[in-house]
């Protein structure tokens, strides 16, 4: 029997997508931010409040959404005047490269600058596959609970930023946010960590800068 | 966790490697996973013993390694393909 040596990446096809496409992005002048967390985190609503903070002019933004069902997200930016296309895995707990791909296709890139993934709510799967991005963010909030940086570590380490939302949330809570901050600089040493509510839009201009 | 990913990707790099070394049957090939990476050995199976019907792969089983110096954000490695 013959025993051959591979080493290879299990996502090397993903991987080379996910370069071509940051390459291809980056000669057109556009950033790609990929918006990582939880369901329920508030990714969706950042995104809202980035806009409605005049953070990003709605021209200038585009937006992947991912999730398993309904384009309820891709209408969320819509309504914003936000150019947005949706991708539905039907079950696939993460997006891959080529569906990002497909999807900016389908996009009018002509005087965008920013293209953001909302990516599937995952704390596991989707901080494996890269996706092409410039930036990645990872989004956890109050209502998760503290443990969350080290029961499910990946995000937080491969975080170029790190935000913790609804922290208006955090007197009617157990939340230590210092505890959190502790946590991430522990993972991921030096990642900015940046106090948001999406909702009272705290923290909100910072994260702005952060994107640019 | 995303099983099923990992076993479309084993199978397309396994596929590729049988070829180049004129491999006729895969019986066995083995997967480095890192710390942070999330793959079930039993799990990926499940995907692969359906999906390896009808292949050079009917019969073979993946073996899923763990190393702990694997880090960054893919930490999984197709490491070695077995057969004749």
């Amino acid at each position: 029997m013959k025993s051959i040596d591979v080493n290879v990446s299990v996502l090397d096809r993903n991987n080379r997508i996910a370069a071509e496409v940051q390459a291809g992005l980056t000669e057109r002048g556009i950033r790609m931010v990929n918006l990582l967390g939880s369901p329920g985190s508030g990714k969706t609503t950042l995104m809202e409040a980035l806009v409605n903070g005049g953070h990003f002019a709605p021209s200038e933004l585009a937006v992947i959404e991912g999730d398993l069902y309904t384009a309820q997200d891709a209408l969320r930016m819509k309504a914003l005047g936000v150019q947005s296309v949706q991708i539905n895995t039907q079950g696939a707990c993460h997006l891959e490269a080529d569906a990002v791909r497909k999807a900016l296709d389908a996009l009018d890139l002509t005087g965008v600058k920013t293209v953001v993934i909302d990516n599937v709510g995952n704390l596991v799967c989707t901080s494996e596959f890269l996706l092409g991005e410039h930036l990645r963010v990872g989004v956890s909030s109050v209502t998760e609970g503290n443990d969350k940086p080290t029961k499910y570590p990946l995000m937080f380490q491969t975080a170029d930023v790190v935000v913790l939302n609804k922290v208006d949330l955090a007197p009617y809570t157990n939340f230590s946010v210092e505890q959190f901050c502790a946590d991430v600089e522990g993972l991921n040493p030096g990642v900015p960590v940046v106090a948001c509510s999406a909702l009272k839009g705290q923290g909100v201009e910072e994260l702005a800068a952060l994107l640019k | 966790m995303h099983e099923g990913a990992v076993c479309r990707e084993v199978m397309d790099i396994a596929l590729r490697v049988a070829e180049q070394n004129e491999l006729t049957r895969i019986e066995r090939i083995v997967v480095a996973a890192g710390p942070h990476s999330c793959l079930n050995e039993q799990e990926l199976n499940f995907y692969f013993h359906v999906a390896q019907e009808g292949t050079c792969m009917e019969g073979a089983w993946i073996s899923v390694e763990r190393d702990e110096t694997l880090t960054g954000v893919s930490q999984m490695y197709v490491r070695t393909i077995e057969g004749e």
